[in-house]
């Protein structure tokens, strides 16, 4: 908070350490909600330059992670929903051709019974990427960046309750996911 | 067979495992991991999922991309610098807005001279009214921003002072040299509503609130000369009323309306007008 004060000010310098600070979090958050690998990096620098941007919305009545994480979410969306109207417009074009709906990749190995750390990871991503995508966003917070409910509800401007529930419900789909994946070798 | 969790005691053990229960809550869950089978099926299950993802690692940034970032941010127009004070600058832009609005809405209902003067009933309040303040024209709010806005405008276009109002002042937001009913126009609605907001916060404020705002906002806006001046301009005469107030009307101010407590302060600025005891 006290680098995006002295920023407001007109510390230039202060937005500079402000970005070295925390690229790698908001690098970290788009990889894991976004899955959008050749984006990465552009999806990172506009979260700063939105920072930059909107530096004078900024109160400190709020912590700059959770304010920094909600741009990073809000834009996130953004690219998601973008990706839906692209997709579903490929799909009008294709005549809904099943190659292109989110199923597991053939070429990856089978899940297996006595499964691999390596392999458990590979399906527990794979479930992750299939949960809505508030329940991801929240999962992600909460798991990786190790967001208390109140910064996730403030992140995602909803209640702790809803958090509570949100994380409950992600927990859910993921162990149910993961089960069928099991069931259905 | 092991019966699953109902809903309410996986929710839970989900926010137990994140250490976001109520201690006694929290107690009666370990409790139960620790006692009862279900439980402990359900905490096994979390625990690997947990341990899956655990490793789902993230790639690490190029080495340059901060530098990078940097670079095209130097190429962006610098944005607004805003000027922290030692006090609320919403608050006390609301304080500047409040008498403004009470100002303008009496000045358009009445007219300055028409309304004749009555002295501040004493007492306990009449029944409680109904709440007007969010009803009162936008124009008035603009004519009250032209009168009483103080803080130097440190943003060089309109664009970002709207961007200040959102998550700062009034002030910030409408502090240039265009006319401010231009600037008010070009606001988005919720912008608008903001302001109207922080206006009508103020209004239901008590009195003595509301003076000690304006007397912090005078100090905060004394380190810069022009802005100093220009509050002195503006706000003297609402000094010189406020003071004028006895105890005993303060009171009535505290318990009147915010509609009627702007009604009782405009009165008594004409009354001090007419005796020649304000400018």
């Amino acid at each position: 908070m006290r680098l995006m004060l002295a920023f407001q000010a007109g510390n230039a310098a202060a937005f500079d350490r402000l970005v070295e600070r925390n690229v790698k979090t908001v690098h970290a958050l788009v990889y894991r909600f976004l899955r959008e690998a050749s984006m990465l990096d552009d999806i990172t620098q506009e979260v700063f330059l939105r920072v930059y941007r909107y530096a004078p919305r900024y109160q400190p009545s709020a912590k700059f992670s959770t304010w920094l994480y909600r741009i990073t979410a809000n834009l996130c969306f953004n690219v998601m929903r973008s990706r839906k109207k692209r997709r579903a417009a490929s799909l009008d074009a294709m005549g809904d051709d099943d190659s292109h709906r989110e199923v597991p990749d053939p070429s990856q190995p089978s899940p297996q019974a006595d499964l691999d750390a390596e392999e458990r990871r590979r399906l527990a991503v794979e479930a992750v990427n299939r949960l809505p995508e508030n329940q991801r966003l929240a999962i992600v917070l909460n798991k990786f960046h190790d967001l208390s409910y109140e910064d996730i509800a403030e992140t995602m401007e909803t209640t702790t309750m809803a958090v509570k529930s949100l994380l409950s419900r992600a927990r859910a789909n993921l162990r149910d996911d993961l089960q069928r994946q099991l069931k259905t070798d | 067979m092991i019966r699953t969790l109902t809903q309410s005691e996986w929710d839970d053990l989900s926010a137990w495992i994140d250490g976001e229960l109520p201690d006694v809550r929290a107690d009666e869950v370990a409790a139960r991991v620790a006692d009862d089978s279900a439980w402990q099926q359900a905490h096994r299950q979390l625990q690997d999922l947990d341990a899956a993802l655990d490793a789902w690692e993230a790639p690490a940034p190029q080495v340059d991309l901060a530098e990078r970032i940097i670079a095209e941010a130097r190429t962006q127009r610098q944005p607004a610098k805003i000027i922290r004070l030692a006090i609320p600058l919403t608050a006390a832009a609301a304080a500047i807005v409040l008498i403004a609005v009470g100002v303008a809405t009496l000045e358009q209902t009445t007219g300055p001279e028409t309304t004749p003067d009555k002295p501040i009933a004493a007492g306990p309040p009449a029944a409680a009214k109904p709440p007007v303040d969010e009803t009162i024209p936008e124009t008035f709010v603009v004519q009250g921003v032209d009168v009483f806005t103080v803080t130097p405008a440190p943003a060089d276009d309109l664009h970002t002072r709207a961007d200040a109002i959102t998550g700062g002042s009034l002030c910030e937001a409408l502090g240039g040299s265009q006319s401010t009913e231009e600037r008010w126009a070009q606001l988005s609605g919720e912008q608008q509503d903001n302001a109207r907001q922080q206006a009508m916060a103020f209004l239901r404020m008590d009195p003595d609130e509301q003076q000690t705002l304006l007397d912090d906002y005078a100090k905060a806006v004394a380190e810069d000369p022009e802005a100093r001046q220009a509050w002195q301009q503006r706000s003297r005469w609402l000094k010189v009323v406020i003071d004028s107030f006895t105890a005993q009307e303060k009171q009535a101010l505290r318990d009147a309306s915010p509609a009627e407590r702007a009604r009782l302060i405009i009165r008594r600025r004409q009354q001090l007008r007419k005796q020649g005891d304000l400018d």
